[in-house]
């Protein structure tokens, strides 16, 4: 929606809205929340609930940068630390390295070959392209 | 650039203020394309032979008239324009060229989105090998065309689509029937599951083939939080409010993922044939006179509403301010793009608050491009510069349940019914039933009334089922590997489109969006990789350059 047009109030409560939304773990809304608001709050001649609105983005900006820096610590603990996590790893695993099916690559052999290989060993798989080597 | 025109007066001098403002490029398409009458535009709405610029459909040119003349040329153009202001030659021009470029501009905002929709089903298609593959099917496609005679895939795929077809009907026509009934709950319910289900569940399969895709591993926590939010935020986008631009990108994304679905789960001649099947009842449903579409257009006409708040995608909001003397308790501005029932129902309401006289300003409702601004005007018809009323064009997106994403065929069946009623996309000028509506979707402010203004953005809508049917054409075109068949459907499908909005604008009246384009989107995929492809390919292997 063009917030331009819309009257004030709408705007502080829309801004409000937002700013209430994403308390439930939703950083990305807070971001909306902050581009959209942006000129609003800061760019634009000041009027009644300028103030109001510039609090709920400065909040909203505070919120995403926390999100972002947890987020982003918690994917870097993660990924540097999958492989000596074991099976806490795996089972946190939304895509799991560990295993490939390797089906639409010998999919003209036994479809259903499953190849497992330790992480560290990534190095197995780019063998898998040459079709001359046979796997027992 | 801008495409909002604000006339501020109504007298023609403001005409031609506004229009100098884009002088430079009126200019240039006028001299493009050759002038059309623009008096019959105006007068003889939808009557006239005399087709008005393809621009001007979707751009009401800024046309001040007086309010008398307004009725007159709402009601079937039949009077000729009589009493329409008749404004100077040069205003006429000032207003074609304004037409032209507004109409013109207005293509083109389809072209971004409907690209970009192919875009991603092609960029898909390339490289996630998972939308390539059948080996689950949907529910509504018993037959799998294993068998290689040609002459069985040929009875497979026939079966298949009359199948999907009776279901789409079936669909059309509950949601038809909910509509009359006025079960506004029951079809809002219905959306709002459907495009959870799209923008959570498919999302999750797309992200999780994404991710084996490009090897890259993640671990629940993060996918989830990823999911959940981009969930939440694309059910605000799309249902409530959001910034437009985002509101657009969920659209697209949503229409994409749902055009991947097809692909994936309908097998191969399965879904030319679907494709063949639902541009011809797109054509039928349209513009039959019992065509259920045609029947909901008319309906949600006499009702002065949106005809759906459904998926639509619009390239600008429709907003709409109040002047001093509104009422306090008109609605805010809403935005077309939203296909929100608040959105619809606040257009209404503010239509009809203005009103004097019952006019079913909300014919734009359904084409909630319109003109809000038109309230203004209506308050005052005596004395008002009307908008032209330009017939919205809306491309609707008929959502029968909505039924996106083809899913596992044992969970969907459960939804089925909600996703099958596909899209019956139609592109409609709404124009009132009464003689007084006007699907202006400009408006412009008369001078004579100051305190009361309203501004209408010029936009265009289509319909979220065109974008849909679009890119499995291109998406099916582009997974045989070639891309010179990807490119020439492309540019067919875009060449479709301009004809149909051409076609609006001389027909004025509700036309479907896929037929032209689906036709010469097949005719060119199966030309070009029979014919230009092998001829390209010898041309190249004997290394001659054309």
């Amino acid at each position: 929606m063009d917030i331009s047009k819309a009257p004030n109030p709408r705007k502080l409560q829309l801004c409000r809205t937002y700013l209430m939304n994403g308390f439930a773990f939703l950083p990305f809304v807070w971001a909306i929340n902050v581009c959209w608001f942006f000129d609003e709050a800061f760019r634009k001649p000041p009027y009644p609930e300028q103030s109001q609105i510039k609090r709920y983005v400065i909040y909203s900006a505070i919120g995403t940068v926390l999100w972002l820096i947890a987020l982003t610590t918690w994917i870097i603990i993660f990924q540097t630390n999958r492989a000596d996590w074991g099976a806490t790893a795996d089972y946190m695993s939304f895509i799991n390295l560990a295993a490939l099916n390797v089906h639409t690559i010998y999919k003209y052999l036994d479809p259903s070959i499953i190849l497992t290989y330790d992480i560290n060993e990534r190095h197995v798989l780019d063998k898998l392209k040459d079709p001359l080597i046979k796997y027992s | 650039m801008d495409a909002h025109v604000s006339a501020s007066t109504s007298s023609p001098a403001t005409v031609a203020v506004a229009g100098e403002d884009e002088n430079l490029s009126g200019e240039a398409e006028r001299l493009e394309r050759p002038p059309r009458r623009q008096k019959q535009q105006r007068n003889n709405y939808g009557s006239n032979a005399d087709s008005p610029d393809g621009a001007v459909l979707t751009v009401p040119s800024v046309v001040i008239r007086d309010s008398t003349a307004r009725p007159s040329r709402l009601s079937g153009g039949g009077v000729g324009g009589g009493g329409d202001g008749a404004p100077g030659p040069s205003q006429q021009e000032i207003e074609e060229e304004q037409g032209l470029k507004y109409g013109a501009q207005h293509v083109i905002k389809l072209f971004v989105p409907v690209s970009l929709c192919m875009l991603v089903v092609v960029a898909t298609i390339n490289s996630i090998s998972f939308y390539n593959s059948t080996d689950v099917y949907l529910l509504y496609t018993p037959f799998h065309e294993l068998s290689p005679e040609p002459s069985v895939k040929l009875w497979n795929a026939l079966a298949n689509s009359l199948i999907l077809m009776s279901v789409v009907v079936l669909m059309t026509i509950l949601l038809i029937v909910l509509y009359k009934k006025r079960c506004y709950r029951v079809i809002h319910g219905w959306l709002i599951l459907s495009s959870f289900m799209l923008l959570f569940i498919f999302t999750y399969l797309y992200l999780e083939e994404l991710l084996r895709a490009y090897n890259i591993p993640m671990d629940y926590p993060t996918a989830v939080l990823i999911m959940w939010n981009f969930g939440v935020a694309g059910m605000m986008a799309i249902h409530w409010q959001a910034p437009l631009r985002l509101q657009q990108g969920y659209l697209i994304f949503v229409a994409a993922l749902m055009a991947l679905v097809f692909i994936k789960y309908l097998p191969e001649w399965t879904a030319w044939a679907v494709l063949a099947a639902i541009s011809i009842w797109d054509l039928i449903a349209v513009l039959s006179p019992r065509g259920p579409l045609r029947i909901l257009v008319e309906t949600a006409q006499e009702r002065n509403e949106q005809i759906f708040p459904a998926l639509i995608y619009s390239s600008t909001v429709l907003y709409t301010y109040m002047g001093t003397h509104y009422t306090p308790e008109q609605p805010l501005p809403t935005t077309t793009s939203s296909p929100s029932s608040s959105n619809s129902t606040t257009t209404t309401r503010a239509t009809q608050n203005s009103l004097a006289s019952p006019d079913p300003g909300a014919g734009a409702s359904s084409s909630s491009r319109s003109g809000n601004s038109r309230h203004g005007q209506r308050q005052q018809e005596n004395n008002q510069a009307a908008a032209e009323g330009m017939p919205l064009v809306s491309f609707k997106n008929n959502l029968h349940g909505n039924a996106e994403a083809a899913g596992f065929t044992q969970e969907w069946s459960a939804n089925l019914s909600d996703r099958v009623a596909r899209r019956q996309i139609e592109v409609q000028t709404t124009q009132s039933g009464n003689g007084r509506r006007s699907n202006e979707y400009r408006t412009v402010t008369t001078p004579n009334q100051p305190q009361m203004e309203a501004q209408e953005e010029r936009g265009i809508k289509l319909g979220l089922g065109d974008f849909i049917f679009y890119s499995v054409l291109v998406g099916k075109a582009s997974s045989y590997g070639d891309w010179t068949t990807t490119i020439a459907c492309f540019v067919a499908i875009l060449i479709g489109l301009c004809l149909t909005l051409l076609l609006l604008a001389i027909w004025r009246k509700a036309l479907p969006a896929l037929p032209i384009s689906i036709t010469f989107g097949l005719i060119f995929c199966f030309a070009t990789s029979a014919v230009v492809k092998p001829f390209m390919e010898k041309l190249s292997a004997k290394q001659v350059f054309i």
